[in-house]
């Protein structure tokens, strides 16, 4: 029997594998766009923070930062000093310390100046937290939203699996691309297109994805495992010794000098962030992450605990020090958000993501054509998932730019702004009958808000820093690409199912 | 008049009777796959000799997200529903008595 395709399948495991890749589309299509599209970007959370708030920005260069003691002194005293308490310390792109408590399932989080000690509080969230979030846990609570997650990683791999073995021309058609006979395989040859160049990248996001979304599973296995179902032990393995607190109350160390004396052990590395536990308790410690400096490498994510009664080393926890397993463990994260290579990889995994979305978005658009050939009895279930689509993918993107001038703009209604445009787009794909003429105007209208945003942040800003400058010509050129993209993209109608209106389908099956 | 390049079935009885899933292929698969994956994970973090224990298991969880899809898919091909949940079953179930005798042992 003849084999196709580089995996010499036989022809009717291509089929199945057709299938299998048609219905995982189908069914998971949209949730996932949503998942990729705002893990897309939720790259920048860390970097835009400084940009989404002006205050936050590089506003007294060159002015002398006050001592770091003091100024976790004035996070302690303004959140509690009986409570646990994180810390990000100042970096290039969140130039003020950041603080957050931690008190019966609730997090405080303030903001304090290093240059005047000013606290800001209750800010809320930025435009890129709130997309960050969408995309970790959906915004559906924690951890059922972050197992979704994980599965949807699982997903993801198997549709890419299945893919690739549905599409035996594989290495004939690598850069076969037809723009113009009509825009159903126009779009069929996108989505291949995309399904090949982006299986690697696609690939190690689900795999790291499934990892890190669904560890909470994992974890009862480990445990069971490995340590003879020994939770405690476990956790000891993992973190070090667990100290509860006593109540007897002793006086602490200053921070700072531990703090330098744990980065001379480690002179190749920043500390980023610390925890500080149990203050004035006898098991007080204060634990330091540290990151590899400049260029953050895989697995090189390190805590220091360490007594804040005795200055005494409590524990060193390192993924770098211990087996395989451990260390490809540690790179999950570094890999999935690229938190290592610079800004240079990060622009390299946001196109990646845009052009994996758009891959998702061309294959329900390939099936609903499909369908509409072969059952035609059934049109009218088809005209509501492709609506379905169509407004959730397409709202998603507006929502998302929206969100993002709220965030700069007017933080306050960053959630309420981003639901509501998102709701409105939905309910308008069910109503319009141009589907495509829907998406171009949808495209320009989020071409012309990330316009505005990078003009208005330009000229609005007091404090305009180069990095702030960099990011407004970001949006500006994102937000003229949209536009040209929508002005100058396919026209015409992908079909009837899905995307024209069911009297003008009707209309179409009577007259055959 | 334009086709699409995936499509190898040709004549609508072909794809009647190759394409779409039973219900009970859908759920072994998805049962089948996802127990398999996970007897894989635990064999592994038991019988691979590890660094500290945390090794092993970490390499058990690594398996367990790469695993899942893979053998999703292969029950997913099985031919007919029977068989899928015999693929489905079959290797889960023995691992899972190996890893427990192993846990015993």
């Amino acid at each position: 029997m003849k084999r196709l395709g580089p995996f010499r399948l036989r022809r009717d495991a291509v089929q199945r594998s057709y299938d299998i890749h048609s219905w995982l589309g189908v069914l998971g299509g949209l949730v996932l766009f949503i998942c990729v599209y705002s893990g897309t970007l939720a790259l920048f959370e860390r970097d835009l923070i400084a940009w989404e708030r002006p205050e936050a920005r590089w506003a007294q260069d060159g002015a002398e930062r006050m001592d770091l003691e003091l100024l976790l002194e004035r996070a302690r005293s303004r959140l509690g000093e009986e409570h646990d308490l994180f810390v990000m310390l100042p970096t290039e792109g969140q130039s003020r310390l950041q603080a957050r408590s931690f008190q019966d399932g609730r997090v405080e989080k303030i903001f304090v100046d290093p240059y005047t000690g000013e606290v800001a509080e209750n800010e809320g969230s930025t435009a890129f937290e709130f997309l960050t979030h969408l995309h970790t846990d959906l915004h559906l609570p924690r951890p059922y939203g972050r197992y979704l997650v994980g599965l949807l990683g699982i997903f993801l791999m198997m549709s890419l699996i299945s893919g690739a073995m549905a599409h035996p021309r594989m290495i004939k058609d690598l850069f076969l691309l037809r723009w113009r006979p009509n825009l159903r395989l126009t779009a069929s040859d996108v989505h291949k297109q995309v399904g090949v160049w982006c299986l690697t990248f696609g690939s190690v996001m689900a795999f790291t994805g499934a990892v890190i979304g669904l560890l909470g599973l994992f974890a009862p296995v480990m445990v069971l495992s490995a340590f003879g179902g020994d939770v405690e032990k476990a956790t000891e393995a993992f973190s070090g010794p667990h100290f509860e607190e006593t109540g007897v109350t002793v006086d602490m160390l200053p921070i700072v000098p531990l703090l330098e004396e744990v980065q001379a052990i480690r002179p190749g590395f920043e500390i980023t962030s610390l925890f500080i536990s149990h203050w004035g308790d006898e098991t007080a410690e204060v634990s330091f992450n540290l990151e590899r400096a400049p260029y953050r490498q895989l697995t090189t994510g390190e805590t220091h605990r360490v007594s804040l009664v005795d200055g005494r080393t409590v524990y060193v926890s390192t993924f770098t020090e211990r087996g395989a397993g451990s260390r490809l463990f540690g790179a999950m994260q570094p890999v999935h958000y690229a938190l290592f290579g610079g800004l240079g990889l990060k622009m390299l995994y946001f196109v990646s993501g845009l052009v994996l979305s758009l891959g998702i978005v061309t294959g329900t658009v390939i099936w609903l054509q499909r369908r509409r050939s072969r059952a035609l009895e059934r049109r009218d279930r088809y005209f509501w998932l492709g609506r379905l689509h169509l407004g959730g993918s397409l709202g998603l993107v507006l929502a998302s730019a929206v969100a993002i001038a709220a965030g700069r703009f007017v933080p306050t209604v960053i959630e309420p702004s981003f639901w509501i445009c998102w709701g409105l787009v939905l309910v308008g794909a069910f109503v319009v009958t141009d589907g495509v003429g829907f998406v171009r105007a949808g495209a320009l209208v989020t071409g012309a808000i990330l316009v505005a945003v990078g003009v208005g942040d330009l000229w609005l800003s007091e404090h305009l820093t180069p990095a702030a400058r960099q990011v407004d010509l970001v949006f500006l050129a994102l937000g003229l690409l949209s536009a040209a993209a929508a002005m100058l993209g396919p026209r015409g109608r992908i079909g009837s199912v899905g995307v024209a209106s069911p009297a003008r389908f009707v209309t179409r099956e009577s007259s055959s | 008049m334009t086709s699409d390049t995936t499509q190898p079935v040709s004549t609508p009885k072909a794809r009647a009777k190759t394409s779409g899933f039973s219900r009970g292929q859908t759920l072994a698969a998805a049962l089948g796959g996802t127990l398999t994956a996970f007897a894989i994970g635990l064999a592994i973090t038991i019988f691979v000799p590890g660094h500290d224990g945390l090794d092993e298991a970490f390499l058990g969880g690594l398996t367990l997200a790469g695993i899942w899809p893979v053998a999703t898919l292969w029950i997913l091909f099985a031919p007919t529903a029977r068989r899928a949940w015999l693929r489905g079953l079959l290797p889960a179930v023995l691992l899972l008595a190996a890893s427990a005798a192993g846990l015993l042992l």
